[in-house]
């Protein structure tokens, strides 16, 4: 649905497209050509709308002709395309005359706060319709069609940010706070270029002046948690925790710092409650699982290492359920297993999700050797298990060395060894002399 | 200190979502992995999908199933799909474009509706429209 040319009312919005370029990154070209002409009908010229279906080609295309709007899918298998919102505000700093879209099926209201935690404009979520479509492009390109002297500032001040220059936006950002009213945002930058300089009280003094003028500033709250909780002032952070999640939806990449802010500060009833709250969660999206699942484990762990194995053992389920596949979590899980004594069920569940989620068998063996040797009683375990790893063709430079040094803490005749030794050479020729040491 | 638990909701986290699956009328088979097929753009008279690649072929006729959460019968076969018991609509179309994706085995299809309740279509859109409109409210909430 283009926008009336004749209607008086859309004459800025076609005026502030006019002239911009803009890049599409979608794998479907159904879809490139849909927002295609969205864009077209807001005021983007044809001629000026590049589009790709590869984030790594987008990349180049930001870098090379520097798109004032960036419109991009992310996937849950792929999240790179926030390394491009960052690239994209690098590439066109003033933010007054540029944008970054993201396009996602993950509509949950708390992945809404992956705008603020990145350098993006809206989300679109998916499906969209093309009504939906363009009413998500107006609603957040309003503020810079006809800016306030307040914004206008504030997007100087970035600028400067992404040019690098912190002494520049550090007295754009002073100016901006002399305003008056609504400069919350203001003090939250002036907190960032501080915490950048490693000033962290003057940081977080910044953020308190932030939170007198806007008690609610989502930017002042969020990095206020995380400045504290780096300073180790776990009380003070879970109070700003807890400001933030009354105010704002919750951030799913927030998940692991919340659970790591309980543990710090002994809170028990969250650390067993969020195995509870995540409790059979239908309807979420590959993101959000993840970062639960990174949380669980977390909570997992600790009460592993509380000896409180009853308390855990439910929760690490839980993790693995909403795991995805995803190699480190599931490690952390299994190891939390194996620290709780229960190596055998940790190896177990190991090698199950490994051939549910295809994870690479040279990847498997490897860390089921290092499950082994950190964890069974039985030094032989390790050096059968890491000759018949090595025979199945892992052969990676820590899966030699730690086999070679379980045969010397036994004690193993040498030729034995040399057999290792010989493979491990022709792998790694440029290590020779390393391995050959093995031999005395 | 009380917990922050109490802050936080369970719905937040929570997609809005509608499974869809598919009858090929052509081909005389069927999806019926929800997890193999979404949504990905609806226009007035059709949709986009993204579909397992040997599901379909262009110009083969498909019936569309669009299923309202939370689904009371679980769909195990062809017969389950036009169940009365899972709220749903089901519209027919033709596929009028299929793009591969390289190296994957799912693809993009681009249906063309040939019959469907025009007001049952325009309200279904609507749920999404209403969607993004939260989400554009969460950010102008977020910007104050």
């Amino acid at each position: 649905m283009a926008l009336d040319k004749n209607d008086k009312k859309h004459q800025p919005i076609l005026e502030y497209f006019q002239g911009k370029k803009a890049l599409v990154v979608h794998p479907s070209s159904s879809i490139r050509m849909t927002i295609r002409k969205v864009l077209t009908g807001i005021g983007i010229s044809n001629n000026d709308i590049t589009q790709t279906d590869s984030l790594k080609e987008a990349t180049k295309i930001v870098v090379d002709e520097r798109p004032n709007f960036v419109f991009s899918f992310m996937s849950s298998e792929d999240e790179s395309c926030l390394e491009l919102s960052e690239l994209s505000a690098k590439s066109c700093p003033n933010r007054l005359r540029g944008g970054f879209f993201l396009l996602t099926s993950e509509n949950s209201s708390s992945i809404s706060s992956l705008m603020y935690d990145y350098e993006i404009d809206a989300i679109i979520t998916q499906p969209y319709t093309n009504k939906s479509l363009e009413s998500a492009i107006l609603n957040s390109i309003e503020p810079k069609v006809k800016p306030t002297p307040a914004f206008t500032i504030l997007c100087n001040g970035k600028e400067q940010l992404f040019l690098n220059d912190e002494d520049k936006a550090y007295d754009i950002f002073t100016e901006a706070t002399m305003i008056g009213k609504g400069v919350a945002t203001a003090f939250y930058y002036l907190a960032r270029i501080e915490s950048l300089r490693n000033n962290a009280d003057d940081a977080i003094s910044f953020i308190a002046d932030g939170l007198k003028d806007n008690p609610k500033n989502y930017y002042c709250l969020s990095f206020g948690t995380t400045l504290l909780f780096d300073q180790k002032r776990y009380v003070e952070a879970y109070d700003y925790a807890q400001k933030l999640l009354e105010n704002y939806p919750l951030s799913p990449m927030r998940i692991p710092e919340l659970i790591r802010l309980s543990i710090a500060t002994q809170n028990f009833e969250d650390i067993v409650g969020f195995g509870e709250l995540f409790k059979e969660l239908e309807n979420l999206g590959g993101t959000v699982k993840r970062y639960i699942s990174a949380g669980l484990a977390t909570c997992g762990r600790y009460l592993v290492k509380k000896d409180d194995f009853e308390s855990a053992s439910p929760i690490l389920k839980e993790a693995l359920s909403y795991s995805n596949g995803k190699v480190m979590i599931l490690e952390n899980i299994v190891w939390s297993y194996c620290l709780a004594g229960e190596l055998l069920q940790g190896r177990a569940v190991y090698q199950k999700m490994c051939e549910v989620f295809k994870i690479d068998e040279n990847r498997m063996k490897e860390y089921d050797l290092r499950m082994v040797n950190e964890f069974s009683n039985d030094i032989t375990e390790t050096i059968l298990l890491g000759a018949k790893i090595i025979g199945e063709g892992v052969s990676s430079f820590s899966v030699f060395k730690l086999v070679l040094n379980s045969m010397i803490g036994l004690d193993r005749k040498e030729e034995l060894r040399e057999d290792i030794i010989h493979t491990a050479i022709k792998k790694f020729p440029e290590s020779k002399d390393e391995f050959l040491k093995y031999l005395n | 200190m009380s917990s922050m638990l109490k802050n936080i909701n369970r719905e937040d986290l929570k997609k809005f979502v509608h499974y869809i699956l598919f009858e090929n009328n052509t081909s005389g088979t069927s999806v019926l992995d929800t997890q193999q097929i979404s949504l990905m753009e609806l226009g007035e008279e059709g949709v986009v999908l993204r579909a397992p690649t040997k599901s379909c072929q262009q110009k083969h006729n498909l019936t569309l199933y669009l299923y309202f959460m939370p689904l009371e019968l679980k769909i195990k076969s062809s017969r389950d799909l036009k169940s009365k018991k899972n709220k749903h609509l089901s519209v027919i179309g033709i596929v009028k474009d299929k793009e591969l994706v390289e190296g994957e085995d799912y693809c993009y299809i681009k249906v063309d509706f040939t019959q469907f309740d025009e007001y049952q279509w325009e309200q279904f859109l609507m749920l999404y429209e209403e969607r993004q409109e939260l989400m554009n409210k969460v950010a102008r909430d977020t910007c104050e």
